[in-house]
């Protein structure tokens, strides 16, 4: 186990790589010059923008770029944004928000996902489980954005719950309704997830074997069948912390939050490609540190699968 | 163990995510007392440097921090400020600037000098100003724009004679010049400025109606109200501060909440509602953003200086049902266009002669449409396409333009969206747009120079400026010429008139409409107007 | 020290207890139990296959039912607008902006004067395409990375899940942004579901390998290995049959997600140009109707929600069908 985790900690610096690399042949291959785009719609004047292309090694071939801000991330010099920011300042002043925003939207649809979850699957064939199946359902198949809105107005416009956006520091009250939208797929799948699960589980022959031994129901049901279903569900809810910071654009675009989605959305559209890249590294190494957690879960979990 | 080693995954997992997770929670609901001003901003793309701000993030606080020599009213007229005065000599080629009294907010007289080198910095391509090429009617600019410059070279045109008067030598005769020096990049920079620049971008020294207390990136910028301030400007608060917003709509929703004091425009979710909405005040009054678009001057079946070709564009304008479109999926919140400018602007006109060719008329439309395929025949299925930015909310509008030229003309049209602003400006800026395209037109100052000069001279064609068709036309020029070198203004006018008949004439773009200023403001929030900007005078706003 | 024998012996003694006096030994005979029945097997017939199985468990269940004459009705809606509309969704007069409904158009106007009724038959074409198409690549792609991933292990798997987790680290959205601003033109079909499909693979993979490696320490593989079966010949016989449930689960799910995902690229600007007709530009083209005319959000949003959801109805039914152990239940 010990020489596993190092070969996974090991292959972190790869993938890292790997990223930064795509991440920056893409922002590369974007159509559009963000000097040009600078100038606003105004005449462009070639001097100043070939001074700007300089500054910003924008001047340089792609893999060039790349290996500068390598060699310049060595020293943690991520170098300054368009708007002359630090990097670092500006990746440090998103990344908090989303992060809470992200926590809240986890705890959200963990746990309301398994509540549901396991009220629908032991109940299996009733007719609130049969209401909670197709809610769950139509939460998946609309879109966020239009579940976003409708909850603002609903909520924030018209009855005056919860706060419409979101201010500068945002406590629980102000993220509770982003959070809310960000989870909802999420804990639908969730939902849907622990119920098959459960189903599943009271089938199987363990099941059976304990409530022969004369094990009352209620330690059946939470020894045996809840504790062998939440296995799945834990896996999905360690892979989905990275994507709820990824999926955080649209609830943040409609909440006014100006996070990690929002900044990573701008940078894009500007074509930072440094600011892109800083980001995107961020978001990787905790998603590499998730996955590897999911992936070890697997083999302590589930002695079958062996990890040489 | 299967348990335990659950817990554990899951809490160092969420732990890496908490590390810089926890803040504190406070509530920035401005204090009713206080006359703080909250309206809607964004993060500003540049450091506040007027002359590296050509966007209005950045533009909106730095024109209320920064005072020219001349600031213009609502109405757009320039009216002196830091200037005494402002004279030309007798072929408009040299003004000669006097100065009044004036302080910068550290307290340092605004001298002669403070402009000049201002300037000079500003032109000079070293310093990568991007609202250099504003100084290129200034001698001396082309020398600034070679390589090996330090960046503390001089534009040779301007001379300090004292400390309260410095002249302005000009490339070519200028009656505009005293507008001109209105627009944001001609402030006046302190001393500090040139010791450190950097530092003062993100902490400017200011001479305007406001002082700048703080920037908090991506939240706020906050102004105070300079109180030694004696300009032409009223100022009814004691401070400003601009909330950055993403996206208007949640902005809107914010002024419905009472959150956000005013906002400067409208979101497309309540272009119908706003002016009925009981929750918000509105305001809504002609504008000076011209909505249009332009045919390539080599457009295949459409190009200039080919009879076909006019009729066709003729027909196309014809074709665009301006006052239906408005009504329908602006909310009646434009004014068809009839000119080339629009009405706020000093010279406008509603009579110029060809000006029918700007009205929807379904059977010219289609007479003339007809007339071009008699002389050449375009393909049966030709489709007609104009390209828009899809970022810019300007889906629905130019969906509606392409069926109203569809149904109209009966052939086939299409609006194709571009994704981004950027990209969009560089594919026009490459020429790789070979169909009719969106533009709009906000003018830098209120003079029909800023809308003909930039947009259809030949001086700004093929890339050096913002004449993106590249129509080209000497006896236009000519006229754009006599216009500069007139006396008066009226006498100005008039050339300008008779260039925008030559336009008429030619039909290198179409105009739409004229973009109507709106926004709304929150309950109890007084004096809520729009300049010929169409921007909110946001120095008279109240609450008081 | 005691010999092997008597060791043996030893533990038969213990296994083998001497019966007490008073007590016998009595094995029941063959006839008397029930065994006979429940081990009992008509080798008349031929043995069924899991597919055939489950296809005689779908074909009693209701949901099933219900959920493929959705799909079916749905997929001939697609093929055959014409067929249920006489009206040209791309006939947009501005004069009918919103207007409500009246005889021929049963769902009134949208904004730009459009039939909602026909739009809504039109954009099944678009939505469904989109969906259909980005789940192929989509399971293909990531099936057979996750198998071969799962299946070899070793360093082949270190790597490939390596460029999983690049392409897993970059969130779906923000990739599928990038690529399509990397095309210069107006978005088509099928770079949508380009965009959707090069970062949606790697779910699919991440599943497969995960069931791949369950399957590939199950008893029956290990049994078919030990009976001389090459291990190429048993990953497609053994393993991806059985590691199938969980990716037409993932399939049937994520088919819904991709037409969602479409709207939400079109609410970015970034979607289907209006000569296209589909759901998820409609949606985002009355989103901000919502509070003044939710008919026209609610139509489109309706055909969607209901499409997705048989699709996902189908998948669970498929599953279970697949799944000996929920099929008891």
């Amino acid at each position: 186990m010990g020489r596993y985790l190092l070969r996974r900690i090991l292959q972190v610096i790869p993938v890292v790589l790997g990223t930064t690399l795509l991440i920056y042949a893409l922002v590369f291959a974007l159509p559009g010059d963000p000097v040009t785009a600078m100038f606003g719609g105004k005449p462009v004047n070639q001097a100043v923008a070939a001074q700007i292309r300089a500054e910003y090694n924008l001047d340089k071939p792609f893999i060039v770029q790349w290996l500068i801000f390598l060699k310049n991330s060595l020293t943690f010099d991520f170098g300054n944004t368009f708007a002359g920011q630090p990097v670092i300042d500006v990746v440090g002043r998103a990344f908090p928000v989303t992060i809470k925003l992200g926590l809240m939207a986890f705890v959200f649809e963990g746990i309301f996902g398994v509540i549901f979850g396991i009220i629908s699957g032991l109940n299996k064939g009733k007719w609130y489980d049969t209401v909670i199946l197709v809610l769950s359902l139509l939460l998946i198949s609309v879109p966020t954005f239009v579940t976003g809105f409708v909850m603002q107005y609903f909520f924030g416009v018209k009855w005056h719950i919860l706060p419409v956006t979101v201010s500068a520091n945002p406590g629980f009250l102000d993220l509770l309704m982003p959070a809310m939208v960000l989870g909802s797929v999420s804990m639908a799948s969730i939902i849907r997830l622990s119920r098959t699960e459960i189903t599943s589980n009271i089938a199987e022959d363990y099941v059976r074997t304990a409530r022969a031994k004369g094990m009352s129901n209620s330690s059946v049901t939470v020894r045996h069948i809840l504790r062998n279903s939440l296995i799945p569900v834990v896996t999905y809810l360690g892979a989905d912390l990275g994507a709820l910071m990824g999926g955080a654009m649209i609830s943040e675009r409609i909440f006014n939050i100006q996070g990690v989605g929002n900044t990573l959305y701008q940078a894009i559209l500007r074509g930072e490609g440094t600011l892109v890249v800083s980001i995107v590294t961020i978001m990787v190494l905790i998603f590499v540190v998730c996955s590897l957690f999911v992936d070890l879960l697997y083999a302590v979990l589930d002695p079958r699968i062996r990890y040489a | 163990m299967k348990k335990k080693a659950l817990a554990i995954a899951a809490a160092a997992c969420a732990a890496a995510m908490l590390l810089s997770g926890c803040g504190s929670s406070s509530n920035n609901n401005a204090s009713a007392e206080s006359n703080i001003i909250t309206v809607n901003g964004c993060e500003p793309a540049k450091p506040l440097v007027p002359s590296n701000t050509v966007e209005t993030c950045g533009g909106d606080p730095i024109s209320e921090m920064f005072s020219n020599l001349v600031r213009f009213d609502d109405k757009g007229n320039a009216q002196n400020e830091v200037a005494e005065s402002i004279t030309a000599n007798d072929d408009m080629t040299q003004y000669t600037i006097k100065l009044k009294d004036w302080k910068f907010s550290d307290g340092t007289t605004v001298k002669a000098e403070n402009f000049t080198k201002a300037w000079s910095w500003a032109a000079n391509a070293k310093n990568a100003q991007l609202g250099s090429s504003f100084f290129n009617v200034i001698k001396g600019y082309d020398d600034l724009q070679k390589s090996g410059l330090k960046g503390d070279e001089q534009l040779s045109g301007l001379k300090v004679v004292d400390d309260k008067t410095f002249t302005v030598d000009l490339n070519e005769p200028s009656s505009t010049f005293p507008i001109l020096v209105g627009y944001a990049a001609f402030a006046p920079l302190a001393d500090s400025f040139f010791k450190d620049p950097k530092a003062f971008g993100n902490k400017p020294v200011t001479n305007g109606p406001y002082t700048f207390q703080s920037w908090d990136h991506n939240q706020f910028i906050k102004l105070l109200k300079n109180k030694d301030y004696k300009g032409t400007a009223t100022v009814n608060n004691d401070g400003l501060t601009f909330k950055v917003y993403t996206d208007t709509e949640a902005a809107y929703k914010d002024v419905q909440a009472g959150n956000l004091d005013a906002m400067d425009t409208v979101a497309q979710s309540a272009i119908k509602t706003f002016k009925t909405d009981s929750s918000v005040q509105a305001v809504e009054s002609a504008g000076s953003v011209l909505q249009y678009f332009i045919f390539p001057a080599d457009m295949q079946y459409f190009a200039q200086g080919d009879k076909a070709g006019l009729l066709r564009r003729q027909a196309i304008s014809m074709a665009v049902n301006r006052q239906q479109i408005i009504d329908k999926i602006g909310n009646g919140t434009n004014t068809p266009a009839v000119d080339f400018t629009a009405p706020v602007i000093p010279g406008y006109s509603d009579s110029l002669k060809g000006n029918e060719y700007l009205k929807y008329n379904k059977e010219k439309a289609k007479a003339a449409w007809d007339e071009a395929n008699k002389i050449s025949p375009i393909p049966s299925d030709y489709v007609f396409k104009i390209s828009y930015n899809a970022d810019g909310g300007g889906k629905d509008t130019y969906d509606a333009i392409a069926n109203s030229i569809k149904n109209t003309l009966g052939i086939n049209a299409e609006a194709t969206p571009i994704p981004t602003f950027s990209e969009f400006n560089n594919t026009i800026e490459k020429r790789q747009i070979k169909n009719a395209f969106r533009q709009a037109w906000q003018p830098d100052y209120p003079s029909p120079d800023s809308y003909l000069k930039s947009l259809y001279s030949s001086g700004a064609a093929d890339g050096n400026g913002s004449n993106n068709g590249d129509y080209k036309n000497a006896k236009f020029d000519s006229l754009l010429s006599q216009a500069a070198s007139a006396k008066t203004t009226d006498e100005a006018n008039k050339y300008f008139q008779q260039a925008e008949e030559q336009l008429l004439a030619d039909m290198p773009s179409v105009p739409l409409w004229y973009a109507n200023a709106k926004g709304v403001a929150a309950k109890g929030v007084k004096n809520f107007k729009m300049n010929w900007q169409n921007v909110p005078i946001y120095e008279e706003l109240s609450k008081k | 020290m005691t010999d092997q024998n008597s060791a043996i012996e030893e533990q038969g003694k213990e296994l083998f207890v001497d019966p007490l006096p008073g007590q016998e030994r009595f094995v029941a005979p063959l006839e008397e139990t029930p065994l006979k029945e429940v081990d009992y097997l008509d080798e008349s017939v031929p043995p069924t296959s899991m597919w055939a199985d489950a296809w005689k468990v779908l074909r009693k269940n209701p949901l099933f039912i219900i959920s493929s004459i959705v799909v079916v009705f749905v997929f001939i809606v697609a093929l055959f607008p014409q067929l249920f509309t006489k009206v040209d969704p791309l006939n947009c007069v501005l004069d009918n902006s919103l207007e409500g409904a009246r005889a021929g158009h049963p769902l009134g106007f949208d904004l730009q004067g459009c039939d909602v009724y026909a739009h809504v038959i039109y954009g099944a074409r678009t939505s469904v395409s989109i969906g259909i198409l980005t789940t192929i690549i989509v399971t293909l792609l990531g099936g057979f990375i996750g198998a071969i991933a799962g299946f070899f292990g070793g360093w082949v798997d270190a790597i490939l899940s390596r460029i999983t987790d690049i392409f897993f680290a970059i969130p779906f959205l923000l990739g599928a942004i990038v690529v399509l601003q990397m095309f210069r033109t107006s978005s088509s079909i099928w770079k949508v579901v380009f965009a959707l499909a090069i970062f949606g693979w790697v779910s699919m993979a991440r599943i497969v390998r995960g069931s791949v490696l369950e399957a590939k320490n199950l008893e029956f593989n290990t049994a078919s290995l030990a009976l001389g079966s090459s291990p190429i010949r048993n990953l497609f016989q053994h393993i991806i049959p059985n590691s199938l449930a969980p990716a037409i689960v993932m399939a049937t799910m994520s088919l819904g997600s991709y037409i969602v995902s479409e709207a939400t690229l079109s609410f970015l600007g970034i979607g289907l140009p209006s000569s296209v007709v589909s759901w998820g530009g409609d949606i985002s083209n009355a989103q901000p109707l919502l509070t003044t005319n939710p008919s026209v959000l609610f139509w489109p949003s309706l055909a969607l929600a209901i499409t997705v959801l048989a699709f996902i109805m189908l998948g669970d039914c498929v599953k279970d069908a697949l799944d000996p152990k929920s099929r008891t239940a």
